[in-house]
């Protein structure tokens, strides 16, 4: 992709609060853009889906599924390998027929929160 | 010591004084170079987005012709549909000699941003579209197999956005039908880069459209007379004919309204320019006044001073001229940024085209101008006479 990720800081008056990151990953049916805002340690605030093609969108998009990656951050998502798509934490539940585009948020997800971790928190522990 | 370095030297002797003047003749000579480099740019532009269609004349059901072509052009939906018997109907015209049917269909997409998008479909003859467009290179892939064949071909970005590869499936939202990708395009630089594009009959039968289309590119034989072809299609019923000549010829002239207003700017500039010039030199001759009127009563004659003053004028303007076509060629690309931010639509490729004729015009004009804005100091500064020169400086003293 030509722009592959957007990063924006959150600012409350001139101190950062926190994080906006939105990546892009492929889906079964096109391409998925994956937004989460985190706080200055890290943790997943909230997780919105920009654009997604897929048989289950609406449930993908929904409130209640984006609610289970709340409170999450980089070590939860640790064990978790993209490639067997094995090793998800626990409490996210897959809505039925979310199949592979399932897969494919998650895998944005860890993307999300690795990139995040490059470009923000571990160039602050240097 | 001859008269270009003297004139160069009495130049340096005001250097805050010369820098701005030359800087204000700096500023003319790019404004001229920038506008003259965007009108030609966008008219190669525009040229070459229209030959790129691949068709000189569009035919779409009745509606607004401009609406539809600028639709068209950027890849839009049609207004509305033609009958498909109208492809033989064309098909007889002797001038003729490829057509090509094409079905645009938009569907909402409730799954593409906050509030939804349109995602559109392009529906094109796997036999008569692609020779329409031979620039267009597969990155990966080819075309469809057939017109009814589930497969989609992307542009460019839209594989780029929906990160697609040949042999990836698609999903058309609301129909829960999956198509393969068969074909990526390699980037074009034109609107297709953009386009999915599906066979024409899948197209008509996913979307309820059968024996519709919302467009048809005519190809007309290179010695065929297109005003007698497009006179004899503007018969036909229920179809309005769009000439690419037409819409040309029509976006060119607003073009050119806009360019007279800014031509006329830039005049102004050009004006106000000559005025600071007029007014440097004749600063300068004023503060030299004695100083000329020694170099006469030495022998120097009326022409040698006038040709001093005057060359102190041409050496001003060279400068400034020069490096205000510099400043152009330099600031090309951030000038057609801020064209394209006000121009959304304008067409692909670079906006300000400079090149020798227009750079050459141009400074020449500045020169021009500034030669003749130095017309008048350099004679006052030869008229000047030996006797009243020394005289005011003696009052001076």
């Amino acid at each position: 992709m030509d722009v592959p990720y957007t990063l924006y800081d959150i600012y409350k008056d001139k101190e950062i609060v926190g994080y906006i990151h939105g990546v892009n990953q492929k889906g079964e049916y096109g391409g998925i853009q994956v937004f989460l805002a985190l706080d200055k340690a890290g943790t997943v605030k909230a997780f919105y889906i920009q654009k997604l093609t897929s048989r289950a969108a609406k449930d993908l998009r929904s409130k209640e599924f984006g609610a289970q990656f709340k409170g999450l951050a980089l070590k939860d998502f640790s064990p978790y390998d993209p490639a067997a798509a094995k090793g998800a934490p626990a409490k996210l539940k897959a809505p039925s027929k979310a199949g592979k585009d399932f897969q494919a948020v998650l895998r944005a997800v860890k993307k999300n929160l690795i990139l995040l971790d490059e470009f923000v928190f571990s160039k602050k522990e240097k | 010591m001859n008269v270009y370095a003297i004139a160069y030297k009495n130049l340096l002797r005001k250097k805050i004084r010369t820098a701005l003047t030359a800087g204000g003749i700096m500023l003319s000579a790019w404004v001229l170079a920038t506008l003259l480099g965007f009108n030609r740019g966008y008219q190669q532009g525009l040229n070459r987005d229209i030959d790129n269609m691949g068709f000189q004349v569009l035919l779409t059901a009745k509606g607004c012709p401009y609406e539809a072509a600028t639709l068209m052009l950027k890849g839009g939906t049609g207004l509305r549909y033609m009958p498909e018997s109208v492809v033989k109907t064309v098909f007889k015209n002797p001038e003729v000699e490829k057509v090509t049917p094409m079905l645009m269909h938009g569907v909402f997409d409730p799954n593409k941003g906050e509030n939804g998008a349109v995602a559109a479909y392009l529906g094109v003859d796997s036999e008569s579209f692609p020779p329409m467009k031979p620039y267009l290179e597969f990155k990966q892939g080819g075309w469809f197999k057939s017109n009814t064949a589930l497969e989609a071909v992307l542009g460019y970005e839209a594989a780029e956005l929906e990160t697609r590869e040949a042999g990836d499936k698609l999903l058309i939202p609301g129909l829960d039908q999956e198509l393969t990708v068969v074909g990526v395009l390699k980037r074009s630089g034109t609107q297709d880069d953009g386009t999915i594009f599906l066979p024409i009959s899948t197209v008509q039968n996913l979307f309820n459209r059968k024996g519709m289309l919302t467009g048809l590119g005519i190809k007309v034989k290179k010695e065929a007379d297109i005003s007698a072809l497009e006179n004899r299609l503007y018969d036909l019923p229920d179809v309005q004919v769009v000439s690419m000549a037409q819409v040309k010829t029509t976006i060119m002239n607003l073009v050119n309204s806009a360019r007279v207003i800014v031509l006329g700017i830039a005049g102004i500039a050009l004006i106000i320019a000559m005025a600071g010039v007029i007014n440097t030199i004749l600063m300068s001759v004023m503060e030299r006044y004695s100083e000329i009127g020694i170099l006469k009563s030495m022998g120097a004659m009326p022409l040698d001073v006038f040709r001093m003053i005057w060359m102190e004028t041409a050496i001003l303007c060279g400068l400034g001229g020069a490096a205000g076509i510099g400043l152009a060629f330099v600031t090309a690309r951030v000038s057609e940024a801020a064209v394209r931010y006000f121009l959304p639509y304008a067409p692909n490729g670079a906006l300000v085209a400079l090149d020798g004729e227009i750079t050459g015009f141009a400074f020449l004009l500045i020169l021009a101008g500034g030669l003749l804005s130095g017309v008048y100091p350099a004679w006052r500064a030869a008229r000047v006479r030996p006797l009243d020169a020394i005289r005011v400086e003696g009052d001076q003293v």
